[in-house]
């Protein structure tokens, strides 16, 4: 009795802290000294971008590696095992003192021997001095016998591999950082698991809510759900704003910055490296070989194809007559007509992505994909595309006014209804590279736009087709950084049957109706296809829900720039509808006349596609090639043009600008179909209600035919499977087997509720799975095959209860009764 | 071997303590994380950027190391409790710690920062309580015995639930609720043995009965015996029988006993005499109480009288567990003679005894037996003690339990063997 109160005990009567025990424990383990390797290895990659002698420095690390790994094994063991040399050096502080003093030196004797010897110039002074650091790290981590030991060796590697990170360059420093960045992570787990792990104690839970199983489901489809919109994305995710000023990011500047698409605001011209800002004309730029949009457009889709003209007789006409070659000019010119019957293009070449930056056409920042217009067409004759007579005469708005945000400078070009956009702005950047035009790359509803330091209002204008443009300039000067605020369209009005903004056709505009020559077969032609879509209730569409049906057909179409119509074949239309695979000029034309077809008014846009697939993670930015011109629709509502892709490559342009926006779209959807379709919507809903309501019952029952499963399987299998199943229905139920009762007592208990099992059936199944786990094999078989049968038909009995009571009133079945099932979980 | 030592010392000699209230914060982990986020920074910044990603790594370990025990501990609730509200120090007693994980996670890897003698376990000694996991959406009971070893009344301090999982470089902690504290009484020992009355007066209290004792009427004669009053001694039989020859009377029906705390001792001694002196003294008034004496007993002013039963004894109990000599100015208070009492025992330490001994009257210095709490031998060698009549030495550092018991019954044996003697 005197034992139990010691005189210290008594003394001592302080409290245990967290902070207390983890700086107590003490432990030896592999991870700090394969941490300590980790970090060498950056340090050594390092080392080796100035050695002289790779070898020798290869020995060298070897050596101290070696060394380090078998005293830290020969610590691990047992003292009784280890050698007497070491058991002789392990007792003596000078042989500590004298190993560590020798490990630690062996950069520098390294380094004076390779000076001496070899007569080289040796390392840096500061190497070596991380090395003597590294190899103390290592050492450290070797003999340490105390967590202090081990925190040490720890921050030393640590300071080792931030040192290697920062300075060096090599590409292989980062398969090194992610894999100590990981096993720090690790370790620092472990020494905070290892300093409580002894304190454990038992535990004995009854989960809150009854099954959890339904939050594990809920939980599983918001994953589901998210992660299908990231893949549907297209990794569009990841390319959010840069929040740094160097790493490109857009939401500052920095005049220091070095890299990434906000740098070029800050710099000034240079002729060497040009980031430069610039509305800027230097020679660099004039003599600058970028092409134009006219000539883009020639390459990614083929030369125009010189039209067959009619040929009828004539009269000569005097000689004196001049001949001009206006209207060849005309034709090229840029912004003015696109062709939709050109020479079939090398599609290999024309898509061969390339790997230089100076080849991309610009860079953006923001999200994407982004349809970027450029130009605007108007008028189809057939053939080509061009803008109609009032358009083109249509003079350049000049920006309405300049405005300040942040500080900055930025021009409203226009405001849009606030009925057909969602509030607040989208922001894209964009950074001209390598495309010479006067208009600059923009989404459909660009609303302000700013260029660091140009505040005049003249420096911008907004073309006929109401495209962004700098006026008075060949083109825009590479390198020139054009922030834009942009916003998103709302679509709901338009979809919403009873809303007065879904009527969106226009009865006499050049717009809607198709000055095409075949104007009522192609009504047909797109009433057709809204048919194959949407069934025969075409009339109860609104018109954006006839333009999404049109575009959904075409979606179904091949994009497939070879197959263009033969010089003969004029039809541009019924030759993409017959063959259902076409460039996407000839989709994106194929849907604008279907569309007009309808009375709706659109036009032809041509322009970039920022495709998420370009990318570029390190740079934080993506990349526009000229292979990545695109041909695209806009339809036209109540003055607003909306984009619509009709190819299926490509994505769809976003209809929301933030989750929120996602979720009430979405929440739309739900709540229209439920009103178009009440019926079917109750039934889900009552379904669903029921599932939820006898989720127990049903998994019950699930577990019950799982049992069937087994039915091949050998009698002890089939048993062990139904004391599995058994526990599982009981961890439905929330009656799960405790800690501390047995098997037996939980047994007991469980298969006494069963009155479909007699009392001697109930002993043999709990003798047999006592006989299974803890008897031996052998006669665990000799006992079951004596009693096959019955156990068999023990085990169907006990698992089956699940199916037999799934429709059972009341809770006798299969629902356990609550005072039953408490009293089964005590403690035998 | 001197001059590793040397070098040894010189290592690890602080050069400037002014300066550890400034780097004390680089002793925690939170501390390095800052510093090594500093430093990445610095070298972004400065040097490349490819030590952004270094800092990216250092950010997401402080954020997860920080965010994830501030969100584990805002979702969980628990409560302490014992299986009983009282116990003696070393008795095992079973502590419950209900708690409730409202998140849909489970949480790993917690502490309980408490008192040292209700956080740990009887089965892991010297280490605390730890929690591997606390299931998700659960109610959960962390059951374990505990060994309080040292009296008061628990918990002392705040009861804590702390984590610092998953990278324990930040510390999150919760409070815990006590359903009800836990008195941990001093530890009681089992003595043998009473010691007989000697003396004039009377130790007895209630009413007279007729068991022979020194009070009430006269039942009859007996032989003088050494400590008699000469008021008792029936003379006409004396004279008749040429021997000393005193009244026999009845006697009260309890036994009544002094016992008083040297509070002078408390204020001087060591806290291990200290925590001895109130552990005899609950070993003797509850040894008393167990023979159905009556006990006067004084641990800070004044006298308060114990009765035989069990609800005395637990409040008496409960004041010694809680008793704190810092709380009390003992400065005025001396030792004091009890009323009525003819046996009064004073637990003191030798020196506190030697010292104050001299102020008490002779007289009353003679019915007092003092048990001494020493140290150790040495404390008692150059002392004199010959003041003090009766006196017992304990000394705490070698089994000053077998040493109390065995001295107890020694006296007891002592006094009925002087009174049989005589």
């Amino acid at each position: 009795m005197a034992a139990n109160v010691s005189t210290h005990d008594a003394v001592t009567g302080g409290s245990i802290t967290l902070a207390k025990i983890v700086q107590s424990s003490a432990t030896q383990n592999w991870s700090t000294i394969a941490l300590a390797f980790v970090a060498s290895m950056g340090l050594f990659l390092l080392r080796l971008q100035g050695c002289e002698s790779e070898a020798l420095l290869y020995g060298e690390f070897v050596a101290v590696t070696a060394l380090a790994a078998a005293v830290h094994v020969l610590m691990g063991c047992r003292r009784d095992a280890w050698p007497k040399i070491f058991r002789t050096l392990n007792d003596s502080i000078a042989a500590h003192w004298l190993m560590s003093g020798l490990v630690i030196c062996l950069p520098w004797v390294s380094n004076l021997a390779q000076r001496s010897l070899i007569g080289g110039r040796g390392e840096a002074t500061e190497l070596v001095w991380l090395a003597m650091l590294q190899n103390a790290a290592i050492w450290q981590a070797a003999i340490a016998r105390t967590q202090k030991q081990e925190w040490t060796s720890f921050l030393l590697s640590c300071f080792l591999m931030l040192f290697g990170v920062a300075t060096s360059d090599r590409n292989g420093m980062l398969f090194i950082v992610v894999p100590f960045g990981l096993l720090a992570a690790w370790w620092l787990m472990a020494r905070y698991w290892q300093t409580i792990e002894r304190g454990f104690v038992a535990v004995d839970s009854v989960p809150l809510v009854r099954l959890r199983l339904v939050m594990v489901g809920l939980l599983c489809l918001f994953t589901a759900l998210v992660g299908g919109f990231a893949v549907l994305a297209g990794g569009s995710v990841s390319s959010w704003n840069g929040f740094m000023p160097t790493s490109g990011g857009n939401q500052s500047a920095d005049s220091a910055a070095r890299k990434g698409v906000g740098d070029g605001d800050m710099l000034i011209a240079a002729k060497d490296e040009a980031f430069t800002f610039g509305p800027v004309d230097s020679d660099l730029f004039l003599d600058s070989d970028a092409p134009s949009m006219y000539d883009i457009a020639n390459d990614m889709y083929g030369e125009p194809r010189a039209r067959v003209r009619p040929m009828t007789r004539a009269i000569s006409l005097n000689s004196d007559a001049k001949e001009t070659d206006q209207e060849a000019s005309e034709s090229k010119k840029a912004g003015k007509e696109f062709s939709a019957l050109r020479q079939p293009t090398d599609r290999k070449s024309a898509s061969k992505p390339t790997d230089s930056k100076s080849q991309a056409a610009f860079h953006v920042i923001g999200n994407t994909p982004q349809h970027l217009r450029m130009e605007a067409f108007d008028t189809f004759d057939g053939v080509a595309w061009s803008q109609s007579e009032t358009l083109a005469a249509t003079k350049p708005v000049p920006v309405l006014k300049m405005t300040e945000i942040a500080g900055k400078p930025w021009m409203l070009l226009k405001n849009f209804a606030k009925d057909l956009i969602y509030p607040g702005y989208e922001r894209l950047t964009v950074k001209l590279i390598n495309i010479k035009s006067s208009r600059i790359a923009a989404p459909a509803l660009l609303s302000q736009v700013h260029i660091d330091r140009v505040d005049r209002e003249d420096f911008f204008e907004t073309t006929g087709d109401g495209q962004l443009a700098m006026p008075g300039r060949e083109f825009v000067p590479q390198l020139t950084v054009v922030h834009q605020l942009f916003h998103i369209p709302q679509l709901h009005p338009l979809r919403d049957p009873s809303n007065p903004l879904s009527q969106i056709t226009v009865a006499d505009s050049a717009l809607a109706i198709p000055t095409y020559r075949d104007s009522k077969t192609l009504a047909a032609l797109g009433s057709d296809l809204v048919r194959d879509i949407l069934g025969s209730d075409i009339n109860r569409l609104t018109d954006w829900q006839k333009v999404e049906a049109i575009v959904a057909s075409l979606r179904t179409f091949q994009v497939d720039r070879k197959n263009v119509p033969t010089a003969e074949n004029e039809d541009i239309i019924s030759f993409v509808v017959q063959s259902r695979r076409a460039p996407d000029y000839l989709l994106a034309t194929t849907a604008a006349m279907l569309i007009r077809s309808q009375g709706i008014p659109c036009r032809l846009v041509s322009g970039f596609y920022a495709s998420p697939s370009r990318y570029d993670i390190r740079a934080g930015l993506t990349e526009v090639m000229q292979e990545d011109m695109h041909t695209w629709v806009e339809v036209n509502a109540h003055g607003v043009w909306i984009p619509v892709e009709p190819c299926r490559e490509y994505s769809h342009p976003r209809y929301y600008r933030s989750w929120s926006q996602w979720a009430i779209q979405s929440w739309w959807g739900v709540r229209d179909y439920a009103m178009n379709h009440p019926f079917r919507v109750a039934l889900g809903a009552c379904l669903f209600g029921m599932m939820i309501l006898l989720r127990c019952r049903l998994l019950d029952a699930c577990c019950s035919l799982l049992f069937e499963t087994s039915v091949l399987a050998p009698t002890r299998m089939r048993i062990k499977w139904s004391l599995v199943l058994l526990r599982v229905r009981m961890w439905i139920w929330g009656v799960s087997k405790p800690n501390n009762a047995t098997v037996r007592s939980w047994l007991q208990a469980q298969l006494g509720c069963d009155s479909k099992l007699n009392d001697r059936d109930r002993h043999l199944y709990i003798q047999t799975i006592q006989r299974i786990a803890y008897g031996s094999k052998g006669k665990a078989h000799e006992w079951i095959q004596q009693n096959r049968q019955e156990l068999s038909r023990i085990s169907h009995v006990i698992v089956q209860r699940g199916m037999r009571d799934l429709f059972k009133r009341g809770s006798a079945g299969s629902q356990w009764d609550s005072s039953l099932a408490m009293k089964a979980n005590q403690p035998a | 071997m001197k001059y590793y030592s040397h070098l040894n010392r010189s290592l690890n000699h602080d050069f400037c303590p002014w300066a550890n209230a400034y780097v004390y914060w680089l002793k925690k982990p939170i501390g390095w994380v800052t510093l090594a986020f500093v430093a990445s920074l610095l070298l972004g910044v400065g040097v490349s950027n490819q030590a952004f990603l270094a800092t990216a790594a250092i950010v997401a370990l402080g954020v997860i190391g920080c965010l994830w025990p501030w969100i584990v501990m805002a979702g969980l609730r628990g409560e302490l409790k014992w299986n009983q509200l009282r116990c003696e120090e070393g008795e095992p007693i079973r502590t419950t710690l209900g708690l409730t994980n409202r998140w849909p996670w489970p949480a790993w890897g917690m502490v309980i920062e408490a008192d040292d003698a209700i956080s740990s376990n009887v089965e892991t000694p010297g280490q605390p309580i730890c929690l591997s996991r606390v299931p998700a959406a659960s109610v959960s009971d962390f059951q374990w015995v505990c060994k309080p070893t040292q009296r008061g009344c628990y918990p002392k301090k705040q009861v804590q639930l702390s984590t610092g999982f998953p990278f324990g470089i930040w510390t999150n902690s919760r409070k815990l609720t006590v359903a009800k504290p836990l008195i941990v009484w001093p530890k009681l020992f089992k003595l043998t043995d009473v010691p007989s009355h000697t003396g004039n007066r009377s130790n007895g209290i209630g009413s007279a009965s007729d068991i022979v004792g020194d009070e009430g009427d006269w039942m009859g004669v007996r032989p003088y015996r050494p400590g008699d009053s000469l008021r008792q001694v029936h003379w006409a039989q004396t004279a008749r029988r040429d021997s000393l020859v005193v009244f026999e009377r009845q006697s009260r029906s309890r036994q009544m006993v002094s016992i008083s705390f040297d509070p002078n001792a408390a204020k001087s001694s060591s806290e291990v005499q200290r925590e001895w002196m109130i552990r005899i003294l609950a070993s003797l008034t509850n040894h008393f109480l167990q023979h159905s004496w009556q006990v006067q007993a004084q641990l800070d002013e004044g006298w308060t009288v114990l009765s035989p039963g069990s609800s005395c004894k637990q409040q008496w109990m409960d004041r010694l567990a809680t008793w704190d000599h810092k709380l009390h100015d003992s400065k005025n208070v001396a030792v004091t003679s009890a009323v009525r009492s003819a046996l009064q025992f004073v637990i003191s330490t030798p020196s506190a005894a030697s010292e104050h001994c001299k102020s008490i009257p002779s007289h009353e210095r003679s019915r007092m037996t003092w048990i001494l709490v020493a140290a150790d031998e040495q404390e008692t060698a150059n002392l004199d003690l010959s003041m003090l009549n009766h006196f017992l030495v304990i000394h705490v550092n070698k089994e000053p339990v077998l040493q109390l018991q065995a001295k107890w019954q020694r006296m007891c044996q002592r006094t009925t063997r002087s009174l049989v003697g005589a």
